[in-house]
């Protein structure tokens, strides 16, 4: 049986393509529309919400090649308000892993894309609500200030998330900062690799690889798969969580210009 | 400040780089005009993606609330269009990555159930050219993402080259050899697995 020439094959997919049943489109204006009209209230009523800040933990399903962390599986691995939880591999990311802690589990959402979570503000609003000064890197050069900012906190903890875009590309993600003020935050989720690092000579972890991340309280929860590399360092009573796609030094040399 | 007019009539005939000055100024109005005229390629491209018109749905309304948002950015010396599908095609792509959705979507499709699809589908799979369409949409999610997205937006979306350049961010001529590629992959995989439609190709 001979192949038609790939001239008339591209003809025929175009003629099946063009018979293709789509389902009828749906009117999205007006949805948009409310979409945009309801941002400033909605961030006001978000702000108000009372997030206490609980359990995260990090499945390890990877092999943690190099160099291994001290912790064995099983084990916490713990950085400032960050708690890394060493487990078995979950053969399936979308379930939800066993609470390392006693709280009620709250019921957990589809991941959310990291531009959907609450609270979206303004950098000088997340600062007044941080009590504290943010402070902002001053590497690559060409960062300038972050496009998206987000505050949420309640009681027992703050979390301040920074993002920067590639420039006119609003759906991708350049890099984000994230700020955590709390007593008992955790991640959770799959990675390939963690391994200890140093940011100005403090102790600072390096995690690789799709992972889950939980912000959760007592009702709500915000559950996002992490596709990049995060860098976890603290100062004082700040824990700093740098997720991007650059590798470790250049992630380390972004921290260490934090001014 | 998003605000919305009432007056903008929506027969007016497509002014696109009116309607973003005037959506960058705040117009409500023009920007739904816009939506108004780009809904139907950002849902397909979404509904090509996820397999399914609800989920679809949603990321066609978050592209266009994201695309605005962003719009101070954006060159207004190109189309919007292809600007808009790149948007829709990262959320469509984390959705299912990130959810798992596509592959639950695949499974329902392989069924090869047609009412498993969407209801509105059924009776125009009765009509040959149809089924034929949703065998080849079948093939196509066979193949590398790559692949898969080059021939939505050539043949299925029947944008330009340099749309698809455009909207997948790469050169034209990686489009080129990008679509040849696809398209010799798509019809190995038509051959080896829907010997129905590879026959159908041959009458």
């Amino acid at each position: 049986m001979s192949q038609p020439p790939l001239e008339l094959w591209e003809s025929q997919v175009r003629i099946w393509a063009g018979a293709f049943p789509y389902p009828p489109t749906p009117e999205l204006a007006a949805a948009v529309s409310r979409r945009l009209q309801s941002r400033a209230p909605a961030r006001r009523r978000l702000a108000r919400l009372a997030w206490a800040l609980a359990a995260v933990a990090l499945l390890l399903a990877g092999m943690l090649s190099v160099p291994p962390v001290r912790a064995a599986l099983g084990e916490w691995l713990r950085l400032g308000a960050v708690r890394i939880l060493l487990g078995e591999p979950t053969p399936d990311p979308t379930l939800k892993a066993p609470s390392p802690t006693a709280t009620p589990s709250p019921t957990m959402a589809a991941p959310e894309a990291l531009l959907d979570i609450a609270g979206e503000t303004s950098l000088e609003a997340a600062q007044r609500a941080f009590g504290s000064s943010i402070p902002l890197p001053a590497y690559p050069p060409d960062l300038g200030l972050p496009d998206r900012i987000f505050s949420q906190g309640g009681s027992l903890g703050r979390s301040v998330v920074l993002v920067w875009l590639e420039a006119g590309h609003p759906e991708d993600i350049r890099l984000s900062l994230h700020l955590l003020r709390g007593e008992d935050m955790a991640l959770k989720g799959m990675v390939s690799l963690v391994r200890e690092t140093a940011v100005h000579g403090a102790r600072a972890l390096w995690v690789e690889g799709e992972h889950f991340y939980e912000l959760t309280s007592g009702e709500m929860a915000i559950r996002r798969l992490v596709e990049g590399n995060v860098l976890i360092w603290t100062a004082g009573e700040v824990t700093f969580r740098l997720e991007s796609g650059l590798p470790l030094e250049q992630a380390v040399r972004v921290a260490e210009s934090l001014e | 400040m998003y605000k919305w007019r009432k007056d903008l009539s929506g027969e007016e005939k497509l002014n696109e780089s009116q309607w973003i000055g005037d959506a960058r100024r705040g117009d409500g109005a023009a920007w739904e005009a816009l939506v108004r005229g780009h809904q139907e390629s950002v849902f397909r491209l979404a509904f090509l993606f996820l397999g399914d018109a609800d989920e679809a749905a949603d990321v066609a309304q978050e592209a266009f609330v994201r695309a605005y948002l962003a719009l101070g950015r954006f060159d207004a010396s190109r189309p919007l269009r292809p600007w808009l599908l790149r948007i829709a095609a990262n959320l469509a792509r984390n959705r299912r990555r990130a959810a798992g959705r596509y592959s639950a979507a695949l499974q329902r499709t392989a069924r090869a159930d047609p009412e498993a699809m969407h209801g509105a589908t059924q009776s125009r799979l009765e009509d040959g050219r149809a089924a034929n369409a949703e065998l080849l949409w079948r093939a196509l999610r066979r193949l590398r993402r790559a692949d898969q997205e080059v021939i939505t937006m050539r043949y299925f979306l029947e944008l330009s080259e340099a749309e698809t350049a455009q909207a997948l961010k790469v050169a034209a001529g990686t489009v080129k050899s990008r679509t040849h590629r696809a398209l010799r992959r798509l019809r190995a995989v038509i051959e080896r697995e829907f010997p129905d439609l590879a026959r159908g190709s041959e009458a």
